[in-house]
């Protein structure tokens, strides 16, 4: 445990911390795209997509494939922050079950080296990494519960409250006639939608007709992320 | 000199040969290269292919004579016509044929194997023949190449591109000649020096235009705006002289501009006159209708855009109205000159300004056009990201060595002065990705082979390579299909992907000149029915801005710095310029006068630099940036040639503006400003889709604008943290200063004016002001004052409470 209502203090007033609920549970949004659950030591991240430049390049589209390595330089400074005691990525941590064999021999020792800190790594499975690779360390499950919330990939029939990813959900604010835009959380009383965390990563628009049936805007709150501060709406 | 049965085609049209005519069959014995510069209407591309036609017709060949280039598809269309008729009515043995991104591949194939005698082609299509491996056999022969609207080719890519693609030519067929035909330009040599290649400049021919145009100022009762751009006042007097001449262009700007007018005009046509509308966004169909019926003679005007700016001949068109700010005086005498396509009888114009600024403006160019002065853009060091395209495209061709590519990249004026190292950079990026990228095998696109010389790892690399060859960076498009019943409609053309996204289902917009009703987007397809009358939600979209010249920006100063001049002026603009005499002051040029003002909660500062956009761009980013530390809060800024205009959270005090308006910000801010500037990344897209690094067409899917943005900004952000020094953002930044920049120009400014601002409150916009913050464009300005108006602070209450809870569980933690 290393983050101190001091630096929780600073964050917040700085703007890059922000605190939420989702049923009994109390959930810290970071600007930086992660959530923290302070009751239980624990850092969620989604939708890594580890290697997904590396998986488009297969196809012909040559971008340069440092997305791996960014990802986890980001990843690195938030655990170096929170010193968590469990860290959740909440699926499609991998772009595709061949991301772990493509990726470079630095990035794989900076991910091992980074869960040597975590004593509890969790791999929730994902769409696009329904199979972990053994070789890497930390468990791997299907979903997993903190104080009744469910916490999954997609969304799950039936749940009553639930943390998901998968959507990398986006956002549009317009004040005084300028527009801002950007990744966002995006909750209700029963769902809260992670952002996706990965370089490589586009979004869907939080008015996209999939996002608006799970979170009609009456019931929606966003959190939206921008120039590293965050910014909620109703 | 004219073989017999030319003098006889000519004495039965009832022609003459002109005097430079005759130059320029005998300047083809002798010379390497010819700069044609003549007025419109002067016979200007008869006499480009004259000597091609003479050499034919005594002489017939097999294979590849002449090539001709142009600028504009629809240009090689036009000429093509205008060529059959001596070839066909002097019963010549030429072969003429067009080739185009439109030409169908049965007949690619054709031309590859059995090539015309005259090509009219385009600079890209030019390059993807120079990619063929049969290149030296369709190529090796030319005696002569023909670029048509050279001044459209200089300072700019697509200009480099053409030098590269030329000095291409040469290496295939040493012994070709090079003619250049242009419209009068302001610096010939300059010119003359791009198309003769380095150090080879190409001879000038000028013929001087006989007659002066007649350009008249509209004089109008009709009140005239402060603002806005549409130039609706002036309706009545713009369909009163459409009725008083048989044919009229109208001009415009935008093609929203195009859109709105045309649609004004047909409210206003009880005659029912045959009015069309033209521009780059309709469809293929729909253009060639018009022009056709133009043809003809069926039309008796055409709303248009700069899409009919370049030399399609259109026969008898006897007046042309530039409605809205001219932009630059060789763009409007060459939209002038579209008017009565005949050397020795003036062009008729009438300038409409859309507001009185613009009238300044109007004024600007009509004292340059009577001194004969021009504007224009130098030519400048090439773009280096083509350099990539272009060694791929030569290695496609043939394996070669980097040594022998850099000698002919030499060869090409605009690459004169490029460096060995910059070369080896970007020639390592072409082989294997440069540094950053190198270690991933599928990157490779060049290998070595035994000799030395190098070629395309696959045939996969040729494909994708071939697929996109090109300078154009395009802002995506979708096309327009206006539905009838079910899903069965037409394709009435295109729009910017930015402005499809921005529309709701049940939103109304103008487009090809009627109200439309936006239902979908389906199969990259902007869906939309027809919708009954009433005026569209969505005005428009603004396609196709153009750029100002500075030029005509400190003629507009000259006119406001002199008094004594503003009766030549209309006398609404007097009275407009009189009310800013007495509400504000008129800007003088021994400083740069501030105004501040007051508006919808937010506060704007104007400075009035008439340094051009360029310049005015980049002080918009450097001075938001300082004001930023002072705690000003900028939220955005909009630039036009004239002026900048800030948005910001708080106002401006006059010691501030002293700090602010100071020769360091280019030391301290600008640095940090191009490390992070958005600018900066949409130069790095450009560049990006250029030089190869991501794509536009993959196999026969093109990649949507969006995804392409996307890509490139992370890409941007990613190299510039893990790779800083890779080749493709030096080139980037290259690339900004270029074209974005003008810091010289800046520099000067900062110097000359330091101390020497005027601070002017007011308690609302000035008479002067409107114009420029009614300019759409704005930029934004990331940090505290996008920071604050975000903050909701109701939002924030709540949010205390619960950080309670937090400071709860925590402490329970530290138990």
């Amino acid at each position: 445990m290393a983050i101190t209502t001091d630096w929780l203090n600073t964050q917040h007033s700085r703007g890059q911390l922000l605190p939420a609920k989702l049923a009994a549970l109390t959930i810290l949004l970071d600007a930086r795209g992660s959530a923290y659950l302070p009751g239980h030591d624990t850092l969620v991240v989604s939708d890594l997509h580890l290697e997904k430049a590396s998986f488009l390049h297969s196809f012909g589209n040559p971008l340069p494939q440092l997305d791996t390595l960014a990802t986890l330089d980001r990843l690195q400074k938030l655990v170096a922050d929170y010193q968590p005691a469990r860290l959740i990525c909440l699926g499609d941590s991998f772009h595709d079950k061949h991301s772990f064999a493509r990726m470079t021999e630095a990035t794989r020792d900076t991910l091992a080296s980074m869960q040597k800190k975590v004593a509890d790594w969790v791999w929730v499975q994902g769409n696009h990494d329904p199979v972990i690779p053994a070789a890497l360390g930390g468990r791997s499950c299907p979903t997993l519960t903190i104080e009744e919330v469910l916490f999954a990939h997609e969304p799950v029939a039936g749940a009553p409250h639930q943390v998901i990813g998968h959507f990398h959900p986006k956002c549009k604010r317009t004040v005084q006639r300028h527009r801002y835009r950007g990744p966002c959380f995006l909750a209700t009383p029963t769902l809260f939608i992670m952002p996706a965390f990965g370089q490589y990563t586009g979004g869907l628009d939080i008015d996209h007709e999939v996002l608006l049936a799970l979170a009609p805007p009456a019931r929606r709150r966003a959190f939206l992320l921008y120039d590293q501060r965050i910014f909620p709406s109703k | 000199m004219l073989p017999a049965r030319f003098a006889r085609w000519f004495a039965s049209r009832g022609w003459q040969l002109r005097d430079y005519q005759h130059t320029m069959l005998s300047r083809s014995k002798t010379e390497r290269s010819t700069l044609l510069i003549a007025p419109t209407g002067a016979g200007k591309t008869l006499s480009g292919f004259l000597p091609s036609l003479t050499e034919l017709a005594e002489q017939p060949q097999e294979g590849l004579h002449t090539l001709y280039i142009s600028p504009l598809k629809a240009l090689t269309q036009d000429i093509h016509r205008n060529l059959l008729a001596p070839v066909e009515e002097m019963d010549l043995p030429i072969s003429v044929e067009t080739r185009t991104g439109d030409t169908p591949s049965h007949k690619r194939q054709r031309q590859r194997k059995r090539p015309p005698n005259l090509l009219l082609t385009t600079p890209e299509s030019l390059m993807l023949m120079l990619s063929y491996a049969d290149a030296d056999r369709i190529f090796g022969n030319v005696k002569r190449v023909i670029v048509d609207e050279v001044h459209s080719l200089v300072a700019n890519k697509r200009g480099d591109f053409t030098a590269l693609a030329l000095a291409r030519l040469q290496s295939l067929s040493p012994h070709c000649q090079r003619v250049g035909l242009s419209a009068t330009i302001a610096w010939p040599e300059l010119l003359a020096a791009w198309l003769g290649g380095t150090d080879d400049p190409a001879g000038i021919l000028q013929v001087p235009a006989t007659v002066k145009p007649v350009i008249t100022l509209l004089k109008t009762d009709a009140r005239m705006p402060f603002g806005g751009f549409m130039a609706r006042y002036a309706i009545d007097d713009i369909y009163q002289a459409i009725c008083a001449a048989a044919t009229t262009l109208v001009f415009v700007n935008t093609r929203a501009q195009a859109e709105l007018l045309f649609q004004m005009v047909w409210e206003q046509n009880k005659a029912a006159h045959p009015i069309a509308l033209y521009h780059g966004s309709l469809s293929k169909e729909q253009r060639r209708k018009t022009e056709s019926l133009m043809a003809q003679g069926a039309l008796r005007a055409i709303v248009c855009t700069s899409a009919l700016e370049l030399g399609i001949d259109w026969g008898d068109v006897d007046q042309v109205i530039q409605v809205g700010a001219p932009k630059g005086v060789s763009r409007l005498l060459q939209r002038i000159g579209r008017a009565n396509h005949r050397m020795d009888e003036p062009s008729r114009a009438l300038l409409v300004p859309a507001n009185r600024f613009e009238a300044l403006e109007c004024q600007a160019a009509l004292d340059a056009i009577e001194q004969g002065q021009l504007d224009g853009d130098k030519p400048q060091s090439g773009a280096l990201d083509i350099l990539p395209q272009f060694i791929l495209n030569c290695l496609c061709s043939a394996p070669d060595t980097a040594d022998n590519l850099y000698a002919l990249i030499l060869e090409a004026a605009p690459y004169q002065g490029t460096d060995r190292e910059t070369f080896d950079k970007l020639w390592q990026f072409t082989v294997d990705g440069g540094h950053a990228l190198r270690g991933y095998a599928r990157y490779q696109r060049l290998v070595p082979s035994d000799d030395g010389r190098f070629a395309p790892a696959d045939k996969r690399v040729i494909q994708r390579h071939r697929q996109n060859i090109g300078t154009i960076v395009e802002s995506g498009r979708l096309k327009v299909k206006r539905i009838r019943r079910g899903n069965q409609g037409k394709i009435i053309g295109e729009v910017e992907e930015y402005f499809a996204s921005q529309l709701v289902a049940g939103d109304t917009f103008l487009f090809a000149g009627e109200v439309l009703r936006f239902e979908a987007i389906r199969d990259m397809q902007v869906h939309a029915r027809a919708a009954k009358g009433g005026e569209p939600k969505i005005p428009s979209y603004a396609g196709g801005q153009l750029p100002l010249s500075t030029f005509l920006a400190d003629g507009v100063r000259h006119i406001l710095a002199t008094p004594a001049r503003w009766r030549e002026l209309p006398a609404q603009v007097q009275e407009w310029l009189s009310l800013q005499q007495d509400f504000s002051q008129i800007p003088q040029p021994g400083n740069v006068q501030v105004e501040q003002f007051p508006y919808r909660e937010a506060w704007y500062t104007l400075y009035y630099t008439f340094e051009g956009r360029k310049a005015n761009q980049t002080l918009g980013m450097l001075l938001t940036r300082r004001m930023e530390k002072y705690g000003i809060k900028p939220l955005s800024f909009s630039v036009t040639d004239y002026g900048l205009s800030v948005c910001s959270v708080n106002p401006v005090s006059p010691n501030q503006l002293d700090a602010l308006f100071q020769p360091d910000i280019l030391g301290d801010e600008l640095e940090d400003w191009m490390l992070q500037a958005p600018m900066l990344k949409r130069s790095f897209r450009q560049v990006a889709v250029v030089s190869g690094l991501t794509e536009q067409r993959y196999h026969s899917s093109q990649k949507t604008m969006k995804q392409v943005t996307f890509s490139t900004d992370l890409i941007y952000d990613t190299l510039r943290e893990h790779d800083p020094d890779h080749v493709l953002l030096a080139v980037a930044r290259a690339d900004a200063e270029r074209e974005l920049l003008d810091l010289r120009r800046l520099a000067d400014t900062l110097i000359r004016f330091v101390g020497r601002t005027r601070l002017i409150n007011l308690p609302k916009v000035s008479p002067m002001a409107i114009p420029i913050v009614l300019d759409v464009r704005s930029e934004q300005v990331k940090g505290a004052g996008a920071h604050s108006i975000m903050e909701q602070a109701d939002l924030y209450a709540e949010a205390e409470t619960m950080l309670d809870d937090v400071r709860a569980l925590l402490s329970g933690n530290h138990d």
